[in-house]
């Protein structure tokens, strides 16, 4: 492993430093409470449990139920069936209701689809929450009631390909809401799926040198596989709604009760604390088993607890997306053109598909692939009967970057040219100048630290202990999220709490996660209160979210918590700096224009020998604490973005057709290091996915029931402390933002590039390309028997 | 003839419970800590002893307190993460890791404890383990936030401070 400490542009106390996270202490000795302990200690007397039926078929509808076994079993104190009245009056609600969408009906930040039913009388896939609820006075009852739920079902033949979508024997899963059969209509006019067109690919076509196809998948088999499971604890009565949860977003779990409640939102608080790692679970569509547990509280008068099971946690994926890419370019190596054809292959329900297959290719085009100025893009995406796709880290960009960059590798290698060599005449933004410094800067960094120039031709690398092959690869990619790129997040919420003993209470409202903004958040403050002299042991920051104490709460996607927030702590702090020069006025017989603060003293600046302590400003009055506070809109200053780079070194086992990634090396341009342990921690854990993905994670499918065989932790592979391999990461501020700090996001993109640097890199090693992840040993050898195959009858 | 009554310490208290009235004979260990006794550092996951959030120490020994049932844990010794203070050597080798190149040894902090918990286990066996022995410890324990990289360290750091007090 390489260390490298990186270089801050900015020298300051705290933001940027190596340090531990705030909440080390806390979390080491398990204290810190999660969604999970919300029952426990008394805090809420009778409170029961709540449980949705998980549909057993793929592709099903009710046509009869008898709930009356269930009702009469003793501990039974509510249940709810799909043909109640209330719940059939609810309109229809979308996956994403609940995720980063600034109001119900303006500036989303994903695109919506609203197909979903809320207890639905039929099932789109396996385990779809559908038919009944039950509340009853412990999970063991509320099991044994679902399951004397008699239900005649009509059940319907299955389909889990985009390919079988749209054939006659496949049954229209959303009639009235796609153009044609399970095919949705994406925004915007098409003719024959074409979603975006610039410049002339026919003559890029015609005039190309050299050209690449790649046709490859990604996604559908993976899972969020997050340890703590999604829940809310909730209590409906006297026309008030309170409602505890993991969820991430307090503010718009408050508005979507609302909405489809009619509560007035003074009457709804939503309170969170930590959430274990999310990876983007909160936005998979399930959010409306908010509403059916709120019914049962209702209902049955009484707190109701629901908190999802293993296999309710493993019915979610990232999307299923194929791209099929054709590359054009000149012997130089600039690639003059492109055609992309996206085909999103969803599942009972339309997660944001069209981001995947549409908006991502023409948000790329501006952000990663600028250079490339012909370019052809084709969009479609179909229902079928697999478990919903959706937002998992790193959504959209890692199906992108893996046919993408292998194609460049393809031409690389076609015109003997070193890939990095095509990527920077290729890769960069539209708003940058040209060649990218950013990616120039990552990538020659990453080649130093991998030793790329220990790469041999495809093929021709060393071969160890006689069986093992030993390969090199590299992706680039954007880094996500810079601050323009935020505004229909809207404006961001953040105070300061000054006390009568100079110690802070840092109200920086987000649901901690493990993304450490919270940590982040108190650097800055205490960077930005150092007139004060403060320390962060002297910040306490307030780690849960009320949404009855009125700051709207900030969701933690990507790290952008740790630099938006942030953002806004200097004119909070400024504000604060006011306070002290108005009090301390009245206490020096002075104008608070004459005086200024530091080293925690109000002094006047023409004779800092007058000077009262900011200590006996505070006690010696009236004790009132400063409370300053800030709303603050995103600066808008369009700067561009920076770049990540990812390498990779494996070995490939002929023999076994195993692969070992030997060492991941990942720089990732931040424009300014918040929290440079946290960051490096980002960039570290984020390989649990994205060497996971490449190599192990795979969710297997019974293709006649549509049912996923191994939705568990037992079954599903992720990788351990002994699976990890040798990761050097390295942080780099080349690009900066227009804020103070300029940061931009890291913990979405720092698994990009991992799949396909290692996917380039097998090829490296083996000479072979693989279509779809994981690359497992038995895809291995069976490629290896088929390329021996192949050569031999060329030989003939 | 089954029991009526099952004693066992925790964290160096006794705790008895009656069965049938206390807790159920087929309740399992974790439940028992979190809901009895208010041990909320046990975390409950998988339940399928799969992700290893729930570990404590029966008698020094990691075990999986999800699969377990507390009659078994009758007569034995079990310590869970709120014996240990920021003292202890493993959890401050946790809480301090911030090491340029390891990142930190928890993001989200779900699985901590259990990792905590495993390192004593490891370390009061073997008080100088090679990495990989670190690494065949942990592998029953899933963080997926990925700190792997922080923990191994910081597990490599409480052996040393262990040593060195050892020394003294
Ligand atoms: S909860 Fe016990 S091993 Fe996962
Ligand atoms: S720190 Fe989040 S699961 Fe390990």
């Amino acid at each position: 492993m390489t260390k490298t400490v990186y270089e801050p542009r900015v020298k300051r106390n705290y933001v940027g430093a190596y340090r531990p996270k705030i909440d080390a202490r806390e979390k080491t000795l398990g204290k810190v409470r999660f969604f999970q302990d919300v029952t426990l200690g008394g805090m809420f007397p009778n409170t029961i449990y709540g449980g949705i039926l998980q549909s057993p078929y793929a592709n099903a509808t009710i046509v009869g139920m008898d709930t009356s076994d269930a009702e009469a079993l003793p501990g039974v104190r509510a249940v709810l069936r799909y043909d109640d009245p209330e719940i059939r009056a609810l309109k229809l609600t979308t996956h994403a209701w609940t995720d980063t969408a600034v109001t119900p009906f303006h500036r989303d930040t994903i695109p919506r689809f609203f197909d979903r039913v809320f207890l639905p009388g039929s099932a789109k896939h396996v385990g779809d929450q559908m038919g009944v609820a039950v509340a009853a006075d412990s999970p063991d009852i509320v099991h044994e009631a679902l399951k004397l739920v008699k239900i005649e079902w009509d059940v319907h033949p299955v389909f889990l390909e985009a390919e079988d979508a749209v054939s006659a024997k496949a049954d229209d899963l959303h009639p009235g809401l796609c153009e044609e059969k399970n095919k949705i209509k994406l925004h915007g006019d098409f003719q024959d799926d074409v979603s975006f067109e610039t410049g002339d690919i026919e003559k890029a076509k015609s005039e190309a040198d050299v050209t690449a196809h790649t046709d490859m998948v990604y996604g559908g088999n993976v899972s969020h596989g997050t340890l703590d499971f999604r829940g809310l604890l909730i209590k409906w009565d006297s026309g008030r709604i309170d409602c505890w949860t993991n969820h991430y977003y307090t503010d718009q779990t408050r508005m979507y009760l609302h909405e489809y409640l009619d509560v007035p939102i003074n009457r709804i608080r939503v309170v969170n604390g930590h959430c274990g790692a999310h990876m983007g679970k909160w936005n998979m569509g399930e959010d409306g088993y908010y509403i059916i547990m709120a019914f049962l509280a209702k209902r049955s008068g009484r707190p109701v607890y629901y908190r999802m099971d293993v296999h309710e946690e493993f019915h979610d994926t990232r999307n299923l997306t194929r791209f099929v890419i054709d590359l054009y370019a000149k012997n130089d190596g600039a690639i003059t053109g492109m055609e992309i054809e996206g085909i999103g292959t969803m599942g009972g329900y339309y997660g944001p598909m069209e981001y995947n297959v549409q908006f991502i290719v023409e948000e790329s085009a501006e952000r990663i692939f600028a250079p490339i100025k012909n370019l052809r893009v084709r969009s479609k995406a179909y229902f079928t009967n697999r478990v919903p796709g959706g937002v998992m880290r790193g959504i959209g960009n890692l199906q992108l970057c893996w046919p993408l960059l292998q194609a460049v590798d393809i031409i690389a290698e076609k015109l003997g040219i070193d890939p990095i060599d095509v990527i920077k005449k290729n890769f960069g933004d539209m708003w940058s100048p040209y060649p990218n410094e950013s990616l120039a800067a990552v990538l020659d960094k990453g080649a130093e630290l991998i030793g790329w120039d220990r790469r041999r031709k495809t093929g021709e690398g060393e071969l160890i202990d006689g069986r093992s092959k030993r390969g090199f690869g590299v992706a680039v990619w954007n880094q996500w999220h810079a601050e323009w790129q935020e505004n229909a997040r809207g404006r961001i919420e953040v105070a300061f709490r000054v006390n009568p003993d100079l110690s802070v209470t840092l109200i920086s409202p987000t649901c901690e996660t493990g993304a450490g903004g919270n940590s982040a958040c108190v650097f800055a403050c205490a960077d930005n209160l150092s007139f004060l002299n403060i320390t962060p042991e002297d910040i306490h920051w307030v780690p849960v979210n009320d949404s009855d104490l009125g700051l709207k709460d900030c969701p933690p996607t990507d790290s952008i918590v740790s630099f938006l927030m942030p953002e806004a702590m200097p004119e909070c702090a400024a504000k604060v700096k006011d306070e002290f020069k108005r009090r301390g006025a009245l206490m020096l017989d002075a104008e608070p224009d004459e005086l200024d603060v530091d080293d925690a003293k109000v002094f006047v600046k023409s004779d800092p020998s007058r000077f009262v302590t900011c200590w006996s400003v505070m006690m010696d009055v009236d004790c009132v604490p400063i409370y300053a506070h800030v709303v603050r809109s995103n600066n808008k200053t369009v700067t561009g973005l920076p770049c990540g780079a990812w390498f990779a070194e494996v070995e490939v086992d002929i023999e076994t057709g195993e692969i070992e990634v030997k060492h991941v090396v990942l720089v990732n341009d931040v424009g300014q290091v918040m929290h440079a342990s946290g960051a490096e921690s980002q960039q570290l854990g984020a390989q649990e996915l994205g060497v996971g993905e490449a190599l192990t994670e795979d969710l297997q499918y019974d293709r006649r029931t549509g049912a996923i065989l191994n939705r568990n932790y037992l079954d599903y592979k992720m990788l351990t402390a002994a699976d990890f391999p040798e990761i050097s990461p390295c942080l780099m501020e080349v690009w900066k933002g227009a804020g103070k700090y300029g940061a931009a996001g890291l913990a979405e993109a720092a698994l990009t590039g991992t799949p396909t640097a290692i996917g380039n890199a097998v090829h490296n090693a083996i000479g072979v390309r693989f279509d779809s992840l994981p690359i497992t040993p038995k895809k291995v050898l069976d490629a290896l028997e088929k390329k021996e195959r192949q050569s031999g009858k060329e030989e003939r | 003839m089954e029991k009526e009554k099952i004693c066992f310490t925790v964290n160096g208290e006794d705790q008895v419970f009656e069965i049938g009235r206390d807790i159920e004979s087929d309740a399992r260990l974790s439940t028992v800590l979190r809901e009895k006794l208010g041990l909320t550092g046990v975390r409950i996951s998988c339940e399928q002893g799969a992700c290893g959030a729930c570990t404590v120490l029966l008698d020094g020994k990691s075990v999986l307190s999800c699969m377990m049932f507390a009659v078994d844990a009758d007569g034995r010794e079990v310590t869970t993460i709120e014996a240990f203070g920021e003292s202890d050597p493993v959890a401050s080798s946790f809480i301090e890791m911030a090491e340029p190149g390891y990142g930190t040894a928890m993001q989200c902090g779900f699985c901590t404890p259990g990792f905590v918990l495993e390192a004593h286990a490891l370390l009061s066996e073997n008080a100088s383990p090679a990495k990989d022995e670190i690494k065949e410890a942990l592998s029953g324990h899933i963080c997926r936030c990925g700190c792997y990289h922080g923990i191994i360290r910081a597990v490599e750091n409480a052996a040393e401070k262990i040593r060195e007090v050892e020394r003294r």
